[in-house]
């Protein structure tokens, strides 16, 4: 990702930042961090924690991901394709083009993930991609409790480590089972380099849902399978909350009458769009499936800032699902942005 | 069969046992002794001969070699017209040094206005050879000036970068690659990085295709002749235009009794991998099978650790670049280890690219892990180019049993700008320290990495036995190799590196009878004069190649 010197700073193309045509733009997720930080531990999990999801993982070197034989449909080249739908394959010699065969394959997946290399700025990987059909979907970086602390005081890597960190929207720390303060100067040091950004840890004991909860948006996992109308019924949520160490709140607020009634995504855009204009950094995410005027399922998502609008394939909600930092949401009348008033 | 005998004003054998002699008895492609006709004369009272006295003005060296070139990367640049800051010497052009914006723009103009007249005014204008460096800055702006109509492609030097005016920049569909990728920046003009692969991969037919690949493989092998090489080592076979396509056309123009060399393939390992997947292995390992006479597979597995030297992209410790720019990895410090190990492991020989001081570590770590994990002797582990270590790293490297082949030809070209740019006097005076790993008990040898430098073995060791640099100042005396180190870094050594050095390399009863022939005896003429030296003729194999005067 380094530039040659002297190379111009590259363009960035016709990016429509919030675009609200109901074009389906395949969210893409950047997982990067440090050498050995458990990028590609987090891969492999997250292949098999897929639920019914298509995943594109684009890893540096597929050799490296361990693909149990039994989760093996096809080989072709550089790329696997999963018994589950999946697909792992490599950069190889550009991601642009890895990317584009991808999306512009008569099967699309769901959702991209991009493993950046261990000594690649996450932010400039993310900048790859056409922009009329990939949504950035975050920037998750590894942080490895064992080391970080001791790698980001190297005078040679040290700075871009700590660019590294500074590049994420969610920080994960791995390998708090073997640091001997279970993550805590890990976490602490996250705390300092990237204030305001999420850090999870990693429980090894907490089960593979973590991971789709890092790698995926998370209101795929909290919504669809977890806040539906009664989340007290869904014992998801209790899965999940015991393994993450999530300094956020999570609101739900209903959007309408009963799941299945209309409501304008454009609307629920613009009041979203206003709310976070108003939270700030505070407000980490934010999900809706809705039933559009047209009756089709419509999602609108905020992640890392941006809020967009595209055709959903589930079955519409009607609930909005905001996500926060402690506080931020705190005085602040959510039903004059949405909720209630976005309502046809 | 009759033994032709040779004689010569001085054979040097570069085999320290008899190091000069006067004749040269060959029976079929074989030395059967090498000495005076007085010592020959037990071979010649009892078996049929003949006395070739074509030679005796002449010296004979043992037959250069070239251990790491791209035949089929040449082949593809020589599609294109060159502006180069060297001058270059190619089959039915001379291409002469360019320094300056100016005069860089000048040739420019020059060429494409030819090229327009001689007949080809709709074809695309390929131009390789600017170097910000030696030329200044260069975009877009300056190539529409040109045309805005004919597609003009000017590409970098380093070979890592195209400039693309507006109607080159359409063809190559740029527009839609620079929504995917943040390396084109259409304002400019500058595909690099990735973005350059997607201009190339839409390109490379234009080079390639049309039989054009095989006529200029044609000159390839001129250039080889001409450079008095009678054995070279592709280090990255099937890189270029796929494993099988370059292996068709080697058979086609590179086998025959009138080439006059030989070549060794050494498979890019990362290519067979994108190519064939999961039989990448077991394509390798047939490769054996489609050797011929004059086309031959290494046991061996090509990779990468650190950038480019040319482009200031290798990886630099500390105190890192001047300017705080960084460099790049080809693999990361994380994966050379588990790049290399299949190969290390299956016996075979490794060959690393590196450049840079932290780009040697990262790869004697990994072969320091690699020993501990399964201990090997005699493996020659090669590192490639070897631009910029350190003592510390010098000793490590011998004690792992890793051996130097270095760029013969950095210095001269890039010494000045780099002491000027980058890496400072002290750093880049010691580029290329090849004085020490010799006297660090290593083998070094010197190659071309064509179209890097030049193919001309001669002036690789001139400029490493003389470190002189392109404005003449002498970068780092005491990293001079010897005379003899330096003849036999183009002989003997790579011999030895590529596991050759029982059949090719020195003049010796029982080794193939490969002779390169010159006008004046290297140990007889200062270093610095080397290039000079006529090459009339090479032998190999026992058979006599002249060259065309």
């Amino acid at each position: 990702m380094t530039r040659a010197p002297g190379a111009p700073e590259g363009p960035r193309g016709p990016v429509q930042v919030g675009d609200t045509g109901a074009v389906s733009r395949i969210p893409m997720v950047v997982l990067g961090g440090w050498l050995g930080a458990g990028k590609t531990t987090l891969v492999n999990r997250l292949l098999r924690a897929a639920d019914g999801e298509r995943i594109a993982v684009v890893v540096n070197d597929i050799g490296e991901v361990n693909l149990d034989a039994d989760l093996v449909a096809a080989r072709d080249g550089d790329t696997v394709e999963l018994t589950n739908g999946c697909v792992c394959c490599s950069i190889g010699d550009s991601l642009a083009m890895t990317l584009r065969d991808l999306v512009l394959d008569d099967r699309p997946p769901d959702r991209l993930v991009v493993e950046a290399s261990g000594v690649a700025e996450p932010d400039r990987v993310a900048s790859y991609g056409d922009r009329r059909r990939i949504r950035p979907d975050g920037i998750v970086v590894a942080v490895d409790a064992t080391d970080v602390v001791a790698r980001a005081a190297d005078r040679t890597y040290g700075p871009l480590v700590v660019r590294q960190v500074g590049a994420a929207e969610v920080i994960v720390v791995t390998k708090v089972d073997l640091a001997a303060d279970g993550g805590a100067a890990a976490r602490a040091w996250c705390a300092e380099v990237a204030p305001g950004t999420p850090v999870l840890t990693v429980e090894p004991s907490g089960g593979d849902r973590w991971v789709a909860q890092v790698l995926g948006t998370p209101a795929a996992y909290v919504l669809d399978t977890g806040l539906e109308w009664a989340p007290e019924q869904t014992p998801e949520m209790t899965d999940i909350r015991p393994a993450l160490d999530l300094p956020v709140e999570t609101r739900m607020l209903p959007l309408g009458g009963p799941p299945g009634g209309p409501v304008d995504p454009e609307r629920l855009a613009a009041g979203l769009e206003a709310l976070r204009d108003r939270v700030g950094a505070g407000l980490l995410r934010a999900k809706a499936v809705v039933a559009g005027t047209d009756g089709a399922s419509t999602a609108v998502h905020l992640a890392a800032g941006r809020v967009s609008v595209e055709r959903a394939p589930g079955r519409a909600t009607n609930a909005l699902v905001l996500i926060a930092a402690p506080g931020a949401l705190d005085g602040i009348a959510l039903d004059g942005f949405v909720g209630e008033g976005a309502r046809c | 069969m009759t033994i032709t005998v040779y004689t010569a004003r001085q054979i040097r054998t570069m085999d320290p046992s008899l190091p000069t002699a006067t004749a040269l008895a060959v029976r079929g492609d074989r030395i059967v002794e090498v000495g005076t006709l007085e010592s020959l004369r037990p071979w010649l009272d009892l078996h049929e001969h003949e006395v070739d006295d074509r030679f005796a003005d002449s010296v004979l060296l043992p037959g250069l070699i070239d251990p790491h070139v791209h035949p089929s990367l040449m082949a593809a640049l020589m599609a294109t017209e060159w502006i180069t800051p060297e001058a270059w010497d190619l089959p039915g052009r001379d291409v002469p040094a360019t320094t300056g914006r100016d005069a860089y723009l000048t040739r420019l103009a020059e060429l494409e206005a030819g090229s327009r007249s001689s007949g080809a005014p709709d074809q695309p204008f390929i131009t390789f050879g600017w170097h910000r460096q030696f030329h200044g800055e260069l975009d877009r702006s300056d190539l529409d000036a040109l045309s805005t109509t004919r597609p003009i492609v000017v590409w970098g030097r380093s070979f890592h970068r195209l400039c693309l005016n507006g109607p080159a920049l359409e063809m190559v569909e740029a527009a839609e690659g620079a929504a995917w990728d943040p390396h084109i920046d259409l304002e400019t003009g500058w595909m690099w990085e990735s973005g350059m692969a997607w201009a190339l991969q839409r390109l490379r037919p234009m080079l390639l295709d049309g039989g054009r690949y095989e006529v200029l493989m044609e000159e390839v092998a001129q250039l080889v002749h001409r450079g008095g090489v009678t054995t070279i080592a592709d280090a990255g076979f099937g890189g270029m235009a796929l494993p099988d396509r370059e292996l068709e056309v080697l058979a086609q123009v590179h086998e025959g009794d009138h080439v006059p060399f030989r070549q060794y393939l050494i498979p890019q390992v990362g290519t067979f991998k994108r190519v064939y997947g999961a039989e990448a292995d077991d394509r390798i390992a047939a490769l054996p099978e489609f050797a011929s006479e004059r086309i031959r597979f290494l046991d061996a597995g090509k990779f990468f650790a650190d950038g480019a030297f040319i482009a200031q992209l290798m990886q630099l410790g500390e105190p890192g670049y001047i300017d705080g720019h960084e460099g790049a990895w080809m693999a990361e410090p994380e994966r050379i280890v588990n790049h290399v190990r299949p190969t290390w492991n299956a016996g075979r020989q490794v060959n690393i690219h590196v450049n840079g001081d932290r780009g040697m570590d990262a790869t004697l770590d990994a072969i320091a892990q690699l020993q501990a994990e399964a201990p090997r002797f005699d493996h020659r582990t090669v590192l490639h180019h070897f631009g910029v270590s350190t003592q510390a790293q010098s000793r490590r490297a011998a004690a792992l049993g890793c051996a130097v082949q270095a760029n013969g030809y950095y210095l001269r070209c890039f010494g000045d700008q780099y002491v000027a740019e980058g890496l400072g006097t002290e750093r880049a005076s010691q580029m290329t320290r090849v004085g020490s790993a010799r006297r660090n008990g290593m083998s070094v040898a010197l190659h071309s990495d064509l179209p890097m430098g030049p193919l001309q073995p001669l002036l690789a060791a001139s400029v490493m036995a003389t470190r002189t640099s392109a404005s003449g100042v002498v970068l780092g005396e005491h990293e001079r190799l010897s005379p003899y180190d330096a003849l036999a870094a183009v002989t003997i050594e790579p011999a030895w590196q590529l596991f050759l050095d029982h059949e090719i390399g020195s003049l010796a009863a029982g080794k193939l009878a490969d002779v390169t022939v010159l006008d004046a005896d290297p140990f007889e003429v200062d270093p610095a004069a080397w290039p000079d030296i006529g090459i009339t003729a090479t032998v190999m194999s026992g058979r006599v190649y002249p060259l065309p005067s």
